[in-house]
């Protein structure tokens, strides 16, 4: 008669189910009761939470869509006049915030963007009152600002981090020549193009905020004691 | 045997590398975004039209048949026995030759007509019946360039085309 073996002793069965069951059972807290008068007791416990809005010419952008309130009605958009696109950011959430704002400028033709175009010419008159450039992070299409005041919470906007747009007269006079066999066709290279703009706007908690910063967008800062932002 | 102990000892491995896991900390963040494009016109698109030549005369009218806003300048020449003279309204004589049209003309609007009478013709000429000479006409456009406020400058003949490298996508 074979002898039939058991797999697992019994003991050791055992002794497994108590440990699972410690484990499970000590996330439970102690339970105590109060004796004397059965009173009720309320508080409200608040969850924290972080937002911000940007604002363009004094309006919550909503919808994503920079630009739509920039020409009045039937107005064309002509080269050498400065519009007003005053960007401004607020903190819609219930802690302060420190505010990057993150400006790309490029241009755009029928199949996409068109890098042989100089987006320099997209003149951008940025707002000098709090906002601090990084200028080792900005290139031709980028221009990276951070505002150096804490963003309070249910306080003022920002100010202005982008006051004005114009495009430069030059695009009037630049011309493209292309070649096809001896016929040289001199067109406007700027003429139908569109100009584009597109906003990032990261916020980070002030609390820790140097570790916050490095962590969140990569960049070592100092915070004052008066709560001022100052790039390394 | 030896496989159930084998099973045994990396559970109870896991219940205690379960017991050692710390609670996850994250920083508070908030982002958003916005992205907008407006088209430009540059450049000009003027055409030249002579609906009718009556008494030696040359009814001309330009038209700005781009978008954008252009200043306008014409003359003619013509055989130094014949006689030119100009005449029309907003047109001025710039003393260089060239006549002047003194408005912007916006885009898609027409100058106003421009007349250029044809004088001293040699009587020979009008003797005889199918004998024919030439008056060209030439005419130049400039787009209209502004200031920050949205005020046009005055028409600049002089600027040259600066020619951008590379090609259309």
């Amino acid at each position: 008669m074979r002898e039939k073996r058991i797999p697992f002793s019994a003991i050791t069965v055992v002794l497994l189910v108590l440990a699972v069951g410690l484990l499970l059972f000590s996330t439970i807290g102690g339970a105590r009761a109060a004796l004397g008068d059965p009173a009720t007791y309320s508080a409200e416990v608040s969850m924290k939470s972080i937002g911000l809005v940007l604002n363009e010419n004094g309006t919550p952008i909503e919808d994503g869509k920079l630009l739509s309130r920039l020409l009045s009605g039937q107005e064309d958009f002509v080269p050498g006049k400065s519009y007003d696109e005053v960007l401004t950011v607020s903190n819609t959430g219930k802690i302060d915030e420190y505010v990057r704002l993150t400006i790309y400028r490029y241009w755009l033709g029928e199949n996409g963007k068109r890098t042989d175009l100089d987006p320099a010419l997209i003149r951008l008159t940025l707002g000098t009152d709090g906002w601090v450039e990084d200028k080792d992070a900005s290139t031709a299409e980028r221009t990276v600002l951070y505002y150096t005041k804490p963003l309070e919470a249910e306080g003022d906007p920002t100010s202005a981090a982008l006051t004005a747009v114009m495009v430069d007269n030059a695009v009037a006079t630049g011309v493209q020549q292309v070649r096809s066999g001896n016929t040289i066709t001199t067109i406007y290279a700027y003429d139908g193009m569109q100009f584009g703009l597109e906003i990032e706007v990261d916020g980070v908690q002030t609390h820790n905020a140097a570790d916050a910063i490095l962590s969140a967008w990569g960049i070592e800062t100092t915070v004052g004691a008066d709560g001022t932002l100052s790039l390394n | 045997m030896r496989k159930s102990k084998i099973v045994l000892t990396v559970l109870a491995l896991v219940l205690v590398a379960g017991l050692s896991i710390s609670s996850a900390l994250a920083y508070f963040t908030a982002h958003t975004s916005a992205v907008g494009t407006v088209t430009i016109h540059a450049g000009t698109s003027t055409e030249i039209e002579e609906p009718t030549v009556s008494q030696w005369t040359k009814h001309l009218v330009i038209s700005n048949k781009g978008p954008a806003d252009c200043y306008i300048r014409a003359r003619a020449y013509a055989g130094s026995e014949l006689e030119l003279t100009y005449d029309g309204t907003g047109w001025t004589d710039g003393g260089d030759g060239w006549y002047y049209y003194d408005a912007v003309v916006p885009g898609g609007s027409d100058a106003e007509e421009l007349l250029v009478h044809i004088g001293n013709v040699p009587t020979a000429e009008l003797a005889e019946d199918g004998d024919s000479f030439n008056v060209v006409v030439v005419y130049e456009s400039a787009q209209v360039l502004y200031d920050a406020d949205g005020n046009p400058y005055p028409a600049d003949w002089t600027q040259a085309a600066n020619i951008v490298e590379g090609g259309q996508n």
